[in-house]
């Protein structure tokens, strides 16, 4: 129990400290928003522009400012975007569900493809498939993101015209019924294979190296010793050995993937979280951003203590460091 | 005299390695038997072909790069080496059992141990769930493990080197093997540790009977366990004899050097201590092995001929087998 | 006299006969390492294939302006000429720019960034890992928490905005990369560092009183090197990466040609001229491949198992 409490405080920790990072990072911007609203409405007078600064405490000493910044964020209130003029929470929770949709299916995607590909290619370590496995792993790594996904594209939208080129789903079709969520997944088809194509080439070479490496332990050679067969040798005694590091790099990965998302999203006009971020930087709408910023930590570390809960529940060993 | 057939009889087994510097002969015309309820002692230094010897009467060999080149291994009259591998899986863990030396690695780490014996009296017994722990329980108690009903839960990491492998004999004798193959069991753990080990195996072996090939390199516990005891130099049998006549009476000139390499403390009184006793000289290559005695290298007595030819095997009297040429006129009657 | 000395005598001929398949499998030659090592990495056809290609990209991007004598940016042609018409030998781009002569200028934006901020990576990724794999403790507890909280920040969005907030210059973006992208060498710095301080070799040096400044930079390091270097040219490929996207994004240097922006610049007339966009991105492609089949390489080289073969 100990170290799950220690986990939770952890992980206010380092949500604390993006806050922090966050206003140092803000404060270090030459010009604040009494030069950024002066600036669009087209100049303002010095009163005025004292007037803002009032309105938004830049008056006050630094520690309070992060003091008043914090609190703010911990009651949920990111600002407002100067762009739409909207709380930045509200923004960004209207953009919260397309991003996961993407993101978690292609991590789910890549890990279960990937595994079951390491394990084929595990059994025959010298077979094709095998030195299929290590070629697209290299594919995977060196191909960047967005030149996959236009590949793709020309591939899909131009040549076979099968998939739709960009957006969430045809605004003609009605919400809420079943036509609508197929039209989803229709549109999702190719940003989920642009951006699990990286990971899932990492994810089979990381499941074929561990498989192998299972495969070759004293307790695989116990199991046939036993008389088990050998699809009980690998899917019951080896897979859920091997399955250990590709949790814990999806785990550390996931920033990662997240990362990947933005410039996926901003291929195929996905109404997401990076297409968010990427216009907000483009419109200089800071709240925005770091609103963004600090969300998208928080995301990756719940999804780090998911990972470490899934963590526990294979692998005994760590289960138990709990008692010590 | 006139004997049925034995539990296990391997005759003239031979295996081969393919390697980067050519074909390895493992294991050249091995021979054994072993009746039910009698411990067979194999001894010899790392490499010899104990544990390959082990592993071939399970079919255990990695093929490739390995490869059963001729012989058979017959269980009760069935060669298993002509056996379908279905019903070899039948055999192993149900009539040959094996333990193997490393109870730090031979257990699954993500598995409880009561699920790992559970899943042999399962898969042979045709157990069900709680049948089959409760054999786990029962195994447990068998081989001595403390709190058997809550230790049934716990997992390898949580258990000493000794506690895991009672576990891991309690795992091969969970459907009362006929065989049990012990390769090196006692090698990685502590020395008092070894001895409960070895205790523990004879005690099981008054209760069920079941018959033990005992694999080491230390003379020492096979004087202790073996009725008989094998000898193997690079992949051969070079001496076999009953127990007290191989330690008696040693006549291959390399289990002379083994039974003397075994230091005798109480022997020794301080402060005019015997140097530690060493065979001098290397295995010779198995890739190369050449046409003579494989041991002519290190041997005091080679003369040309054992660098010419290898000795065949021959009785010396009193089950005493040989192969040296040495005893060429010494043919029993 | 202890229970593996006792052992040590019955086991004597087993340990020289050990010993002799050892040096029997060794090769008969005792080479210079380097040599070795050059030997194990030529045999490897990918890894030297990887080279060359490299070499070229390289060759490419150091010549440019001898190879051509051109401004990338500067209007040639027609917009939209289809690769090998009119002796454009990779066409033109939407604002009739060559796309060849962009391709060669846009090596060296690429790799200048690539390297540098692969560079700081390093550097900062091989500092923090080492103080605090050898320090441990409290040292090890705040470094690694620094690292926890670059962990969770996404690299590429941290990036653009770093790039954002402050300016969209070469030395900027090199920078940002750096700064996000550290965490993975210093964890296996750290890894490294707490194996090798305590190997023998090390406590011999702390026994001689050898200051920890020497130990760590003289005894630990050249001995964590390898993964290190294997490591590090993946860092190579995935700062290319990181340029090639935030330049994608616009979020570079508006004066200087790089391969990811000119795909940028062409992205909406992808269906209508695909060259202008598959051709920077193969370019993008192989270059980070060239660079992973160096970085297989040197790891095959490096790994002694392999050597044998």
């Amino acid at each position: 129990m100990t170290v799950i409490v220690h986990r939770l405080l952890n992980a206010v920790g380092l949500l604390l400290a993006v806050v922090v990072f966050n206003f140092i990072l803000l404060s270090m911007v030459p010009g604040d928003i009494a030069d950024t609203l002066a600036g669009e409405s087209g100049g303002a007078s010095a009163e005025v522009m004292a007037e803002i600064r009032r309105t938004y405490g830049l008056d006050q000493p630094f520690h309070i400012q992060l003091a008043t910044y914090v609190g703010k964020v911990a009651r949920g209130d990111l600002g407002m975007s100067y762009y739409f003029n909207l709380p930045v929470s509200e923004l960004i929770l209207g953009r919260v569900a397309p991003t996961l949709l993407l993101v978690v299916t292609a991590l789910v995607l890549a890990i279960l493809i990937g595994t079951l590909f390491g394990v084929i290619a595990s059994r025959k370590p010298n077979g094709a498939f095998s030195h299929f496995v290590t070629v697209l792993a290299l594919v995977g790594f060196s191909a960047p993101v967005f030149w996959t996904a236009f590949l793709l594209i020309v591939l899909f939208v131009a040549m076979l015209e099968i998939m739709p080129l960009s957006g969430l789903v045809d605004p003609t079709t009605p919400r809420g019924t079943l036509a609508w969520y197929l039209d989803v997944l229709h549109h999702l088809f190719l940003p989920v294979l642009s951006l699990s194509s990286i990971y899932l080439a990492a994810y089979s070479r990381l499941a074929r190296a561990s498989m192998m490496d299972v495969l070759g332990s004293d307790f695989i050679r116990t199991a046939r010793a036993k008389g088990l067969g050998e699809t009980s040798v690998t899917c019951k005694h080896a897979l859920r050995n091997a399955v250990i590091p590709v949790i814990t790099i999806a785990g550390l990965q996931f920033s990662h993937i997240f990362s990947g998302a933005v410039v996926v999203e901003t291929v195929f006009t996905w109404p997401g979280l990076g297409t968010l971020a990427f216009e907000s930087i483009l419109r200089g709408d800071t709240p925005a951003i770091m609103g963004i910023l600090f969300f998208s930590a928080m995301i990756v570390i719940v999804v780090n203590l998911l990972t470490d809960l899934a963590y526990r529940i294979v692998d005994p060993r760590i289960r138990s460091a709990r008692n010590a | 005299m006139d004997r049925a057939a034995p539990l296990l009889e391997v005759e003239g087994l031979k295996v081969e390695f393919d390697t980067r510097h050519g074909v390895a002969r493992v294991l050249t015309d091995i021979g054994l038997s072993l009746e039910p309820g009698e411990t067979l002692g194999i001894v010899g230094e790392s490499g010899c072909g104990k544990s390959m010897t082990a592993l071939s009467i399970m079919r255990l060999v990695p093929i490739p790069p390995g490869r059963i080149g001729a012989g058979s291994v017959r269980l009760k009259g069935e060669d298993l080496l002509q056996a379908s591998e279905k019903r070899l899986r039948e055999v192993r863990g149900k009539d040959i059992s094996m333990i193997f030396q490393e109870p730090m690695t031979s257990l699954n780490p993500v598995y409880s141990i009561g699920d790992q014996i559970a899943e042999t009296a399962r898969l042979h017994d045709g157990l069900g769930r709680r049948d089959a722990l409760d054999r786990a329980v029962e195994m447990l108690k068998a081989v001595h493990i403390p709190a058997a009903e809550r230790r049934v839960r716990e997992f390898p990491h949580q258990m000493s080197g000794g506690m895991r492998q009672r576990v891991m004999i309690a795992m091969a004798l969970a459907c009362r093997p006929s065989v049990l193959i012990a390769d090196e069991p006692t090698t990685a753990l502590d020395v008092t540790v070894q001895a409960q080990v070895f205790d523990l195996l004879k005690e099981l072996q008054d209760r069920t009977g079941t018959a033990i090939i005992l694999i080491s390199h230390d003379m020492g516990a096979i004087a202790e366990m073996a009725d008989r005891v094998m000898v193997m130099y690079a992949g051969r049998t070079v001496e076999e004899a009953p127990t007290e006549e191989i330690l008696d009476d040693p006549r291959h000139p390399y289990t002379k050097g083994l039974i003397a390499c075994v230091p005798h403390l109480e022997e020794a009184p301080p402060p005019v201590r015997a140097a530690l006793t060493e065979i001098p000289g290397v295995v010779p290559a198995l890739t190369d092995p050449g046409a003579g005695c494989s041991f002519a290298p290190r041997c005091a007595h080679a003369d040309d001929r054992c660098r010419r030819a290898a000795p065949p095997p021959r009785d010396v009297g009193g089950n005493h087998r040989v192969a040296c040429w040495l005893y060429e006129g010494a043919d029993a009657a | 006299m202890s229970e593996p000395q006792a052992r040590a005598g019955a086991r004597a001929g087993a340990r020289t006969g050990a010993a002799a398949r050892g040096s029997d499998a060794a090769p008969d030659r005792i080479e210079h390492p380097f040599v070795e090592f050059l030997r194990m990495y030529v045999r490897n056809w990918a890894a030297t294939a990887g080279f060359a290609i490299f070499s070229v990209i390289l060759f490419s991007a150091l010549f440019a302006p001898m190879l051509l004598a051109r401004d990338p940016f500067e209007m040639v042609w027609m917009p939209f000429t289809p690769p090998g018409q009119d002796g454009f030998v990779l066409g033109t781009d939407n604002l009739g720019r060559d796309m060849l002569t962009a391709i060669l200028y846009g090596a060296r934006a690429t790799l200048v960034v690539g390297a540098s901020a692969a560079t700081l990576t390093i550097v900062i990724g091989i500092t923090i890992g080492s103080f605090a794999g050898y320090y441990r403790g409290w040292v090890d507890e705040v470094l690694m928490r620094i690292t926890e909280f670059f962990q969770v920040l996404p690299p590429l969005l941290l990036a653009m905005v770093l790039v954002a907030l402050f300016s969209p210059t070469l030395p900027t973006v090199a920078i940002a990369i750096g700064v996000v992208s550290w965490t993975g060498v210093a964890r296996l710095a750290r890894a490294e560092f707490m194996r090798i301080r305590e190997l023998e070799f090390v406590k011999a040096a702390r026994s001689i009183g050898s200051r920890n400044r020497r130990i760590i930079w003289r005894v630990i390091l050249p001995n964590a090197l390898p993964p290190l270097i294997v490591n590090a040219a993946l860092t190579v490929g995935v700062a290319i990466l990181f340029e090639a996207a935030l330049s994608f994004l616009g979020l570079s240097d508006p004066n200087v040609m790089s391969w990811g922006k000119l795909i940028g610049d062409n992205r909406d007339y992808l269906l209508d001229a695909p060259w202008t966009v598959t051709i920077p991105g193969v370019a993008i492609f192989l270059t980070v491949l060239a660079i992973s089949l160096i970085g297989d390489g040197l790891n095959d080289a490096f790994n002694p198992r392999l050597r044998e073969r």
